[in-house]
C-alpha cells in the first residue's frame, strides 16, 4: 500500500465510491441518472449490482472504467479512489495503465465485444503486449496457458479461429481470458450470462469463481438477475432509480429485504399455476385440438446452385407432431439454435414447411397464401423484443387498429371504441392511443404487441419468448396479464422460452427442443418433476433459483 | 403568419419528423442554405416578370394592357402590323407614350431577345443596362442565367422524382419478393447501367432534336438505377423486421406491408440520397448543354452559357459567371444534402 496523502482506504478494501454521480448533457437540459451512490469494494470478494434496467448499475461500473460517452457524460460529484488514487481525475495514459491490467471487465455481448476481423490469439496478445508484463517471446505461451484456464478445449487449435467460429459459451470464456490477461485486481463483470443459455450460463459463473479463488480477485457482478446473484456474491447492493436503496450480505437481502423495492425485486419471480382448462367432457374423442402438426419438418438449403437441385440441406426441425388442446398452452422449452422459434413461424405459414398443419381439423399447409389470408386471423404472433416489432412510425391507435381494416369493414367511431376497449383490456389507458411506441416502456410495448393480437379474436397465439427482454417485475405483470386473457377468452397459447420458470407459470404440456427434434413432451407437472431424457434433467438442474 | 404556418405544420408532424425537423435547423448551414436557395428558386419561378422584353404592363388610351401574359398586335397601340407588337422597337414605344405609359421589368431583356444598339460588339462587357454584359449573340447574360437556372432545376427536380417513382418501385419489388425476381432484377440493372448513357444520348440526338421532355425521358431511362440499390438493400432487411411478420400473421397484403411498413423506413434511405441525385442530375444536364447535345439551340441553358465562355476567353464574364452561379447552386444543394443526411441519420436518435 502507497502512503498517499488521502489515506482514507482501509486494509481490505480495494476500491471505494464516493458520493458518484453520473449525469448527462441532453439539449438544454441535464438529466442526473446516477445520485450520490456510495459503495466499497473489498479484497476477494464478489460485489452484486443489482437492478432493473435504466437504474443506473451498468453507468456506476462504466465509471470505474471511464468509459462513459465523456463529454455528453460528466460527474457533478464523486471521486472513486483506486490504490488511493481517483480514477475519475487521473490523466488519461494513467488511467489507459489501469484499464486491462488492474482492472478488467467482460461485458453482456461476448459476439460484439469480440473484433470478428481478429484471431483469437491476436485479441488475447494484443491485451499482454500493450501492457508489457510478459516478455515478448512468452506471449504466444502465455495465451495457451490463459485458454486452458478459461477451459478452452484444444486451446492450440483455438488460436487461429475468428470469434464467429465460436460457441456463445467459448466467446465469453475467451473475453474472460482477455480480461485476466494481466492478473487484474478487479474484475467488473457486466450482464456476463444474460445472452447464454442456462447451461452454458451455470458453466461461466462456476469458472468465474474458480479464477477469483486462483487470482485472489475482486468481482463486481453487474446483473438484474437474482439468481445469479444467490449463486455468486458475498455481498449485494441494490439499486433504484440511481440511487443504492439497500446493501449488505447476500444471505441476509434475499431472506429478510427491508426496503421495498427489494422486496418488489425478490418476489417478482414468475410463479403461480397455469389457468385451469374448461373441460366440456371428459371422454378422450371429444377434446378438440385447435392446431396439430404432423410430421412438420423445415431444412435451409446450405448452399444454393444457380442451376440444378440443392442437395445439402440444413435441417432447422425434424418431424415435429404436436397437437394442442384448445384453451391450453403448450409450452416449447429449448435453448438458443434448437428450432423453437423456427417452429412457431412455421406454423403460422410464414416460413415454408413439409408436413401437415392442421387449424380447426382443416389442413392449411397446402393452401396458397391468399386462400390462407382469411384463417390467419385465428393465429397470431407475439414477439420477443417489444421494441422490434411494433412499426416505429405507426401510432398505437394505427397499429392496434390494423387488423380491423382487414376483415369487414367499420365506421371510424366503431374503431375508435374497439381500439378502446382492448387497450382497457390489456390494462393500457386508452387515452394514450395517440402516441408513439418509443413513448412507452417495454411492458407496455409488449401489451400494445398484445391488443394488436387479440382485437381480432385470434384462437391461437403464439408466445416466441414474450417476457424475456422485460424485466422480472414487469415478467410478472405481463404473465399475469396473459394468464387472465386466456381464461376470459378461452385462448390457447404456443408458448416458447428458454426460460424454465417462465414456462412452468404458463404451460399444461411442455415440448423440450433439441437441434430440431422433440427430445421429452408431455404434461408440464411430470416433465418438470420427472424429468426422463438426460438433457431436460441437464436443462432443469442448470437453471439458478 | 409565416411562424404560425410552420408551427401547425410542426405540430403536425409525426414525432420523429420532429426531431429530424430539429436536427436539420439546428444545422445553420444547412438552414441558411436551404433559405437562400428558396429565395433564388422562388424567384426564378418568376422569371418572366424580372426579366422580359415585353413590358409588364401599359396604359394606352385610359385601357391598361399586360403584354407579359397576353399577346396584343401592333395596330392595338396605332401600329401597322398584325403581328404582336415588337416592345423593344423604339417606333412602337413611342406610339405608346404618345397616349399613355410603359412600366418595364427589372430587367427589359428576356433570355433570347438581340439587342440591336450594343455600344461595343458582341459579346459586351458589363454596363449599367446589362449588368452581367451580353453573350457572344448580343443576348443580355443576366436574363439567361435567371432563365437557365430556373430551367436547370425544373428539369433536375423532374428527374429526381421521377427516378426516385421507379427506382423505389423497382426496388421494392426486388426486395421484398426476393429470389428468382431479385436475382433477374439484379442482373438487368447490372447490364443496364453498364450502357453508356452519353453515346446513347449523341445517337438519339442525330435522330431527333432532343427538347426538355425527350432528354428528361431519355436521362430517365438510365438515372432510375441509383436508388434501387438502397431501397433493396432496406426491403431485404425489413421484410423480416418483427412488425412486418406481425403484419403478415394477421393477413395483411403484401402491398399494403410494403406501402405502409417497409416504405417509410426505405424512404429515410432514400431521402438522403435525394439530394445528390438533384445535384447530380444538374451536373449532367449542364454538361450535355456544354458538349451540345441539349437542349435545342437558343434556349436558356448554364452549360451553353460554360461553352460560350470557353469560346470567348476575352470575355471573362462569361465563364466567370456560368461558374459562380453553378458552383453556388451546388454547393447550397450539397449543404441542403448533407443536412437533411444528417437529419435522417438514425444514429442521432439516441443521443
Amino acid at each position: 500500500m502507497k502512503k498517499g496523502p488521502m489515506n482514507k482506504i482501509s486494509m481490505n478494501t480495494l476500491l471505494q465510491v464516493n458520493q458518484l454521480s453520473v449525469s448527462f448533457h441532453q439539449g438544454q437540459s441535464n438529466t442526473h441518472i446516477v445520485k450520490n451512490v456510495s459503495f466499497d469494494v473489498y479484497h476477494n470478494e464478489t460485489l452484486a449490482l443489482v437492478g432493473e434496467s435504466g437504474s443506473g448499475k451498468s453507468l456506476t461500473a462504466h465509471s470505474i472504467m471511464r468509459l462513459l460517452p465523456y463529454p455528453v457524460a460528466y460527474h457533478p460529484s464523486g471521486e472513486i479512489l483506486f490504490d488511493d488514487e481517483d480514477l475519475l481525475t487521473l490523466p488519461l495514459n494513467t488511467m489507459t495503465s489501469i484499464r486491462g491490467r488492474k482492472i478488467g471487465m467482460i461485458f453482456q455481448e461476448p459476439m460484439s465485444a469480440l473484433n470478428p476481423l481478429h484471431t483469437i490469439e491476436k485479441q488475447i496478445a494484443e491485451v499482454l503486449r500493450i501492457h508489457q508484463v510478459v516478455p515478448k517471446k512468452h506471449i504466444k505461451e502465455k495465451v495457451i496457458e490463459l485458454l486452458k484456464q478459461v477451459h478452452i478445449t484444444d486451446a492450440e487449435e483455438k488460436l487461429t479461429s475468428y470469434p464467429h467460429e465460436l460457441s456463445g459459451g467459448q466467446r465469453q470464456r475467451v473475453m474472460i481470458a482477455m480480461a485476466l490477461a494481466n492478473q487484474p485486481e478487479l474484475l467488473i463483470a457486466d450482464e456476463p450470462t444474460t445472452a447464454l443459455d442456462v447451461t452454458v450460463q451455470k458453466e461461466i459463473l462456476d469458472l468465474l469463481k474458480e479464477l477469483q479463488t486462483q487470482y485472489k480477485m475482486s468481482i463486481l457482478l453487474i446483473t438484474h438477475d437474482l439468481g445469479v446473484v444467490k449463486y455468486m456474491a458475498d455481498r449485494i447492493l441494490v439499486m433504484n432509480q440511481g440511487e443504492i436503496v439497500e446493501s449488505g450480505q447476500t444471505q441476509n437481502i434475499l431472506e429478510q429485504p427491508k426496503n421495498t423495492y427489494t422486496q418488489l425485486l425478490i418476489d417478482s419471480h414468475p410463479s403461480g399455476e397455469p389457468v385451469a382448462i374448461k373441460k366440456q367432457t371428459t371422454s378422450e374423442e371429444a377434446v378438440t385440438h385447435t392446431i396439430s402438426t404432423k410430421s412438420l419438418s423445415v431444412s435451409f438449403p446450405k448452399n444454393k446452385p444457380l442451376f440444378g437441385r440443392c442437395t445439402d440441406f440444413f435441417h432447422a426441425l425434424r418431424n415435429i407432431n404436436l397437437s394442442i388442446e384448445s384453451g391450453s398452452t403448450l409450452g416449447i422449452l429449448g435453448e438458443s439454435g434448437s428450432g423453437k422459434s423456427t417452429l412457431a413461424l412455421a406454423m403460422l405459414r410464414l416460413i415454408q414447411s413439409e408436413g401437415k398443419i392442421l387449424l380447426d381439423n382443416q389442413s392449411i399447409s397446402d393452401l396458397t397464401e391468399k386462400e390462407l389470408r382469411p384463417l390467419r386471423r385465428k393465429m397470431q404472433m407475439i414477439f420477443q423484443d417489444p421494441f422490434a416489432s411494433l412499426s416505429p412510425r405507426m401510432s398505437v391507435k394505427q397499429i392496434i387498429s390494423e387488423g380491423l381494416h382487414l376483415y369487414g369493414k367499420m365506421d371510424i367511431d366503431e374503431i375508435d371504441r374497439k381500439v378502446d376497449e382492448i387497450m382497457q383490456e390489456v390494462g393500457l389507458d386508452p387515452a394514450t392511443k395517440n402516441r408513439y411506441p418509443h413513448e412507452f416502456s417495454g411492458g407496455q410495448r409488449q401489451r400494445i404487441a398484445i391488443a394488436r393480437a387479440l382485437i381480432i379474436n385470434p384462437k391461437v397465439v403464439f408466445l416466441d419468448e414474450p417476457t424475456s427482454a422485460l424485466d422480472r417485475a414487469v415478467q410478472m405483470q405481463v404473465i399475469d396479464l396473459l394468464r387472465k386473457l386466456q381464461k376470459e377468452r378461452q385462448l390457447t397459447y404456443v408458448f416458447i422460452s428458454h426460460d424454465i420458470h417462465v414456462i412452468k407459470a404458463l404451460s399444461h404440456n411442455i415440448i423440450v427442443i433439441k437441434n430440431g427434434e422433440i427430445v421429452e413432451e408431455g404434461e408440464a407437472k411430470s416433465v418438470l418433476n420427472k424429468p426422463s431424457h438426460p438433457y431436460t434433467q441437464q436443462l432443469l438442474s442448470a437453471a439458478l433459483t | 403568419m409565416s411562424r404560425r404556418i410552420t408551427n401547425t405544420l410542426y405540430e403536425k408532424l409525426s414525432p420523429i419528423n420532429q426531431r429530424r425537423w430539429d436536427t436539420f435547423f439546428h444545422n445553420k448551414r444547412a438552414s441558411w442554405s436551404l433559405l437562400i436557395f428558396s429565395i433564388l428558386f422562388f424567384t426564378s419561378l418568376f422569371a418572366e416578370l424580372i426579366a422580359n422584353d415585353k413590358p409588364l404592363l401599359i396604359a394606352y388610351d385610359n385601357q391598361l394592357y399586360v403584354p407579359v401574359f397576353v399577346s396584343y398586335p401592333e395596330t392595338t397601340f396605332g401600329g401597322d402590323f398584325e403581328t404582336e407588337a415588337e416592345y423593344s422597337d423604339p417606333f412602337v414605344v413611342e406610339l405608346i407614350e404618345e397616349k399613355g405609359w410603359i412600366i418595364w421589368p427589372l430587367v427589359p431583356f428576356s433570355y433570347d431577345t438581340h439587342i440591336a444598339d450594343l455600344p461595343e460588339p458582341a459579346p459586351s462587357s458589363p454596363t449599367a443596362q446589362n449588368w452581367i454584359g451580353t453573350d457572344d449573340q448580343a443576348r443580355d447574360v443576366f436574363a439567361r442565367v435567371l432563365y437557365g437556372f430556373r430551367i436547370s432545376i425544373l428539369f433536375a427536380l423532374a428527374l429526381t422524382i421521377g427516378s426516385s417513382i421507379i427506382g423505389v418501385a423497382v426496388g421494392a419489388a426486388q426486395g421484398f419478393y426476393g429470389g428468382r425476381i431479385d436475382l433477374y432484377g439484379q442482373r438487368f440493372l447490372e447490364i443496364w447501367s453498364g450502357l453508356p448513357q452519353l453515346f446513347v444520348l449523341i445517337i438519339l440526338a442525330s435522330i431527333i432534336q432532343p427538347n426538355f421532355w425527350w432528354l428528361l425521358a431519355v436521362m430517365l431511362l438510365f438515372s432510375w438505377t441509383g436508388l434501387v440499390d438502397v431501397v433493396r438493400a432496406e426491403f431485404l432487411r425489413g421484410r423480416n423486421l418483427d412488425y412486418v411478420r406481425a403484419a403478415k400473421a394477421m393477413g395483411v397484403s403484401n402491398t399494403t406491408i410494403m406501402y405502409r411498413h417497409i416504405l417509410p423506413n426505405a424512404m429515410v434511405a432514400t431521402m438522403t440520397m435525394l439530394p445528390f441525385v438533384l445535384t447530380g442530375a444538374i451536373s449532367t444536364l449542364t454538361s450535355l448543354d456544354f458538349l451540345g447535345f441539349g437542349l435545342p439551340a437558343g434556349s436558356a441553358s448554364l452549360g451553353e452559357l460554360m461553352s460560350q465562355g470557353k469560346g470567348n476567353l476575352h470575355a471573362p464574364w462569361l465563364a466567370i459567371t456560368a461558374f459562380m452561379v453553378l458552383s453556388t447552386m451546388l454547393t447550397l444543394l450539397v449543404f441542403i444534402g448533407e443536412g437533411i443526411r444528417d437529419a435522417f441519420d438514425p444514429r442521432l436518435l439516441s443521443q
